[in-house]
């Protein structure tokens, strides 16, 4: 995928596809959210239906409750109000429970079937609690109260008849006082329903029934009025029994059955209600397990989309970061000053391509800088190398001059001084003495002369004898010991010259200068003649450089003067003739020559004087 | 002065510098005997010949710097660097009027530096100075 996203999208592109992508991913999970939640409050809105069946429920107690307080209201107080109301509130309550039977599950409808026969049944029997109410309501009255002013009349009739008679008259007063006591023990008794009350109203009926009685035994006249009067008597007598009767009836019927019908409609509603519950437990439990279900596939989902995102930023990540840190490293060696710094091959010329283009200039620039850096160190050191030569070449030239200074004074301070002793010696009159004196002062002033020509010489050299060809040794040599060969032989002193020498590159003159200084020196140090003085020259090649040997059998040089016996005008011996130029000469040719030359020696067993000379480029051992 | 003879080292390449300064030293003191150096090697021979106790400590030493084999700065430092030869007073008598010289003379303790001078008369009169100025001293007495 990083490879795709590299190979076919610019930077710019890559950060835009990530942005996309992260915002789909989004848009994906807030969709998914939605429809979670609005299935999840699809449930919650069925639960909410579902707990309405509840208001049922407590609309169906609520109402029968009442309808029965209504009807206990009516029974006992006689409110027609009541009446109405327990009506109205059957009637209402027998409608809803026909609209719910319709919208309710099979399951709710059973119980309202099994409530409705009940409500009618108790309707029904309201009706006939009614119908005794209003009977014994009328029978209180009309039979009662006729029952009672014609009992009353009849024994008032007696009592006008009985008029003589105060002891009957008393009994008649105390029967009417009796029924008095009826009337108010009923009224008590349908006020209170004790029916202790019913008992009393009994016995005071049969007292009074039992006084007539006894009046009719005793008056005989009157008795047929007193017979009438206890003909009335026990009617009123039924009438009240009739009336206690309804009123039993009417009580027992609201105590019993409704009560029962009550009870029973309030049973079946408290299981409905149960039931309700029931099923409302199962429909929380099912849509608890539902949000659960819809949640786990939404965090699932989520989580999905986010790994996706994940590695979508990541696989962007990778084709944006790691090119940038490889460049940022590639950087970090640039400024470095590294030209070898590596440069990430990327092939596209994106943002990052324009990068690498950048850090190969850099590098570019960096390899230049590098160059540069390195001609100048180049050029440094030649300086360097140039600023020492110089420095060696001051002092050596300090070293010349004081050399000079003191060797040319020598020669001065003699001849002032032998001046000096001739005049002593004229003033003294010694002239022949002071004459004898001149000699020293000539061979001052000739010996001040040599050195002069010496050092011109010295001088010379290196600074006319520019002009270096190729000198082949073996020649150079062989002519070399052919012009030396008379005066050698004459003074016994063998010269050698060794085959296979080397062809070096140099200035022939002074080279031949050099061998005659050396030969020179040979010759002026020869030991005693019967052994034969000889000076052998040969070469050996060593490395890169030829090295020519001068062997010579002479007294040799102790090591604590090899160094010296190279230095300008420097004598091992001031009887020996010479200035003490000769070695320093060879030195100043070898060091022309770009070459070297020291000695090999020890008293008494000769001296050897190594050359050493660049090998030349066209050099070989011919 | 002193009654004893005294014995003058005079080390010195040149023959007629020698001959010069044993001129004005016979002219001007006759109790000085002077023993003739000519190149560095014979005059460390000598020198260990005082060390080895076989010769005397000479009174007073003349020495030139430019000498075959060992040089004068050599000889110097090989007086002034053992503790018996270092009590010999040494007087550096050369044609070098470098500073290089004088300076490394002095520091390897030489008692004197004096430039041979190229005056008509000036060398016996510088040679008879020295000689004056060392019999001022009680060098000796050591």
């Amino acid at each position: 995928m990083t490879q795709f996203l590299i190979n076919h999208f610019k930077l710019q592109q890559r950060i835009n596809i990530g942005y996309i992508l992260a915002g789909s991913v989004s848009v994906i999970i807030v969709i998914l959210a939605a429809l979670a939640f609005s299935s999840i409050s699809n449930d919650y809105r069925s639960y909410i239906s579902s707990s309405q069946k509840f208001h049922i429920d407590l609309l169906l107690t609520g109402q029968i409750t009442d309808i029965h307080r209504q009807a206990m209201i009516y029974t006992y107080q006689g409110h027609p109000s009541a009446a109405d109301q327990v009506m109205t509130g059957y009637e209402n309550l027998l409608k809803q429970l026909d609209t719910d039977l319709q919208a309710n599950p099979p399951k709710i409808q059973a119980f309202l079937d099994t409530i409705r026969p009940h409500l009618k049944n108790y309707y029904a029997v309201f009706l006939q609690v009614k119908k005794q109410r209003d009977t014994q309501q009328y029978l209180i009255r009309n039979d009662f109260r006729n029952h009672a002013s014609t009992i009353e009349t009849l024994i008032r009739d007696l009592t006008i008849q009985f008029s003589h008679s105060s002891d009957v008259n008393w009994q008649l007063e105390s029967i009417l006082n009796r029924l008095l006591s009826v009337e108010r023990n009923l009224y008590r008794y349908l006020d209170i329903l004790d029916s202790s009350y019913v008992a009393a109203a009994k016995e005071q009926l049969d007292e009074a029934t039992a006084v007539l009685e006894n009046i009719g035994r005793h008056n005989h006249a009157q008795q047929s009025l007193i017979n009438q009067a206890i003909d009335k008597l026990e009617r009123y007598r039924q009438s009240f029994n009739e009336v206690v009767q309804r009123t039993r009836g009417y009580l027992y019927l609201i105590n019993v059955v409704m009560a029962a019908e009550a009870y029973e409609i309030l049973y079946q509603s408290k299981k409905l209600s149960n039931l309700i519950t029931e099923e409302m437990a199962v429909k929380e439990r099912a849509i608890s397990a539902h949000v659960e279900e819809i949640l786990w596939i939404l965090t699932v989902c989520c989580s999905v989309l986010l790994a996706i995102m994940a590695l979508i930023t990541d696989s962007i990540r990778r084709s944006i970061a790691l090119p940038i840190a490889r460049l940022a490293n590639t950087f970090r060696a640039l400024t470095g000053g590294s030209s070898q710094a590596s440069i990430p091959a990327y092939p596209l010329n994106d943002e990052i391509g324009q990068l690498i283009h950048a850090a190969s200039s850099f590098r570019d620039k960096n390899m230049e800088t590098e160059c540069l850096l390195q001609e100048s160190l180049r050029l440094t050191r030649a300086l360097e190398s140039s600023h020492k030569t110089l420095e060696h070449t001051n002092e050596e030239l300090e070293q010349v001059i004081h050399t000079v200074s003191h060797d040319l004074k020598s020669p001065l301070v003699t001849s002032m001084g032998f001046v000096s002793i001739m005049r002593k010696l004229a003033d003294q009159g010694q002239y022949e003495q002071a004459v004898s004196r001149l000699d020293k002062i000539t061979l001052s002033i000739g010996r001040m002369e040599q050195l002069i020509n010496d050092l011109l010489d010295f001088s010379r050299v290196g600074r006319i004898d520019l002009n270096h060809k190729r000198i082949d040794m073996n020649a150079l040599l062989y002519r070399f010991a052919q012009t030396h060969e008379e005066n050698l032989n004459r003074i016994g002193f063998t010269l050698r010259i060794h085959p296979n020498l080397p062809v070096i590159h140099g200035n022939e003159s002074r080279i031949l200068q050099l061998f005659e200084n050396i030969l020179t020196n040979a010759v002026k140090y020869a030991p005693n003649e019967e052994q034969g003085a000889r000076l052998e020259i040969g070469a050996i090649a060593y490395y890169d450089h030829s090295l020519i040997f001068c062997r010579d059998n002479g007294p040799g040089i102790e090591p604590a003067f090899q160094q010296k016996i190279f230095g300008l005008f420097y004598r091992l011996d001031n009887h020996a003739e010479g200035s003490g130029i000769g070695l320093a000469i060879v030195k100043k040719v070898m060091k022309i020559h770009g070459g070297d030359i020291w000695v090999e020696s020890e008293p008494g067993k000769g001296a050897c004087f190594w050359l050493k000379f660049p090998r030349s480029k066209t050099a070989e051992v011919s | 002065m002193t009654h004893q003879r005294r014995n003058l080292l005079l080390i010195e390449d040149s023959y007629e510098h020698a001959e010069l300064a044993m001129f004005y030293i016979a002219e001007y003191r006759q109790d000085i005997d002077i023993i003739h150096l000519p190149d560095g090697g014979s005059a460390m021979q000598y020198l260990e010949s005082i060390r080895n106790g076989e010769r005397p400590l000479p009174w007073l030493c003349l020495l030139d710097l430019k000498l075959p084999k060992y040089d004068g700065h050599e000889i110097l430092s090989t007086i002034k660097d053992d503790e018996y030869l270092a009590r010999i007073p040494v007087v550096v008598f050369t044609t070098s009027a470098a500073s290089k010289d004088i300076q490394q003379a002095i520091t390897k303790h030489a008692n004197s530096f004096i430039t041979k001078p190229m005056g008509a008369d000036r060398y016996g009169m510088t040679i008879d100075s020295i000689l004056k100025y060392w019999e001022l001293n009680q060098h000796e007495r050591i």
